[in-house]
């Protein structure tokens, strides 16, 4: 008999989202477009930690993302001064 | 591969020359560039990062080419960063950026110097009419972007457009190496390379500005590929772009199409076999996929962090 998806925690899944953006867009696919999801990882969340991340998924206000870090070749620079 | 040279000499020599410079107007102007300089400046950089394509390209064609002699691109690389200097001020000026509206006339006497600079080496007829449409260009372009974000629709390919006109004065030194030399093919070359990285590198400014340029009533380029369709004065736009930067598709979209842009810039500059050209635009490649990285793990960050809270 086959074995059905592996139950695994919201750690497990963060980890390997945070090695592999693919498998982390499929898992942010999967709780905002009901038609796709883990089922290709073979993995499913507990009930529980379903609710957490669609809670985390709806309460995003702010994403720290500072790209002024970067692009020095297309940002017009500060002043030398 | 050669690791591209910071511009380290050559920002010591604009600094000097911008104090100098702004030490040799008259009062009521020096208080107004003062004033402003100071809030904006940030004297020598600390970082070694890229410094902007446009301040090595009129070296670099300089190596390639019959070159004039060092001090001659030096007058050429002060003349573009005067030109960026006016522009910078005025447009911070029309942002709201500073509240002293005198910073324009400050902003003047930056272009007549780009101009002094430019005129004690070049007599060249089509340097000086692309100098003339050069400045036309990026000022029309400015606003022209400015009208275009103010617009609920309107697709992301004019405003690139734009933004690659906005950027025409950073040609000029460039063009002040190859227009008196008749190297036009070159300079053809140089200024598709120019107009790609500007859409790239405003591509990424965007991204970082998209709240500011919200709030100020736009919807910048990055906030139209993020959420096509909905206008800036559409109440749920601000939330819409926050979602769609942790949890859409579409910002992979948007660093692809900055990626590509990077390509097609490399493509037109590679047959001139500008090494330096090269190195550059590698390392450009390197902050690019920095930058994916980095975005990819503050995503992860946002999404199971707020899972956990």
């Amino acid at each position: 008999m086959a074995n059905g998806p592996r139950t695994v925690t919201l750690n497990e899944v963060a980890e390997r989202a945070n090695s592999d953006p693919d498998f982390f867009e499929a898992v942010v696919a999967h709780f905002t477009e009901p038609n796709r999801g883990l089922a290709p990882f073979e993995m499913r969340l507990s009930e529980a930690d379903e609710i957490r991340l669609k809670a985390g998924l709806t309460a995003i206000k702010y994403i720290d993302i500072d790209f002024q870090q970067f692009g020095g070749w297309g940002r017009w620079p500060r002043f030398l001064y | 591969m050669a690791e591209i040279p910071l511009l380290s000499d050559g920002v010591e020599f604009l600094l000097r020359r911008t104090r100098a410079f702004v030490r040799s107007t008259p009062a009521a102007t020096r208080a107004a560039a003062n004033g402003y300089l100071r809030t904006q400046g940030n004297g020598r950089r600390a970082s070694a990062r890229t410094e902007p394509y446009w301040l090595f390209l009129p070296r670099w064609l300089a190596g390639k080419f019959d070159a004039p002699r060092p001090r001659v691109v030096d007058d050429f690389v002060w003349g573009q960063y005067c030109l960026f200097a006016y522009v910078r001020m005025r447009d911070d000026v029309l942002d709201r950026q500073t509240a002293n509206p005198r910073l324009v006339f400050a902003a003047d006497g930056f272009l007549v110097e780009a101009e002094r600079a430019f005129a004690r080496h070049v007599r060249d007829e089509a340097f000086w009419a692309f100098f003339r449409q050069a400045l036309e260009r990026t000022a029309h372009g400015i606003l022209e972007a400015d009208a275009l974000q103010r617009r609920t629709n309107g697709s992301v390919r004019p405003l690139c457009a734009a933004y690659a006109r906005v950027s025409a004065i950073f040609k000029v030194g460039s063009a002040a190496i190859c227009l008196p030399a008749n190297r036009r093919a070159a300079f053809a070359r140089v200024e598709r390379f120019a107009d790609h990285l500007a859409v790239a590198g405003q591509l990424l400014d965007d991204l970082e500005d998209v709240h500011e340029d919200l709030s100020d009533g736009r919807c910048n380029a990055a906030a139209k590929l993020l959420t096509p369709g909905v206008g800036p004065a559409d109440p749920t736009v601000g939330e819409r772009i926050t979602h769609a930067l942790v949890a859409g598709t579409r910002l992979k979209t948007l660093l692809d199409i900055v990626e590509r842009r990077i390509r097609m810039a490399r493509a037109a500059i590679a047959p001139l076999r500008m090494r330096d050209a090269d190195a550059y635009l590698v390392q450009v490649g390197r902050e690019l996929a920095d930058i994916r990285l980095k975005v990819h793990r503050a995503r992860v960050a946002t999404v199971f962090g707020q899972a956990h809270a």
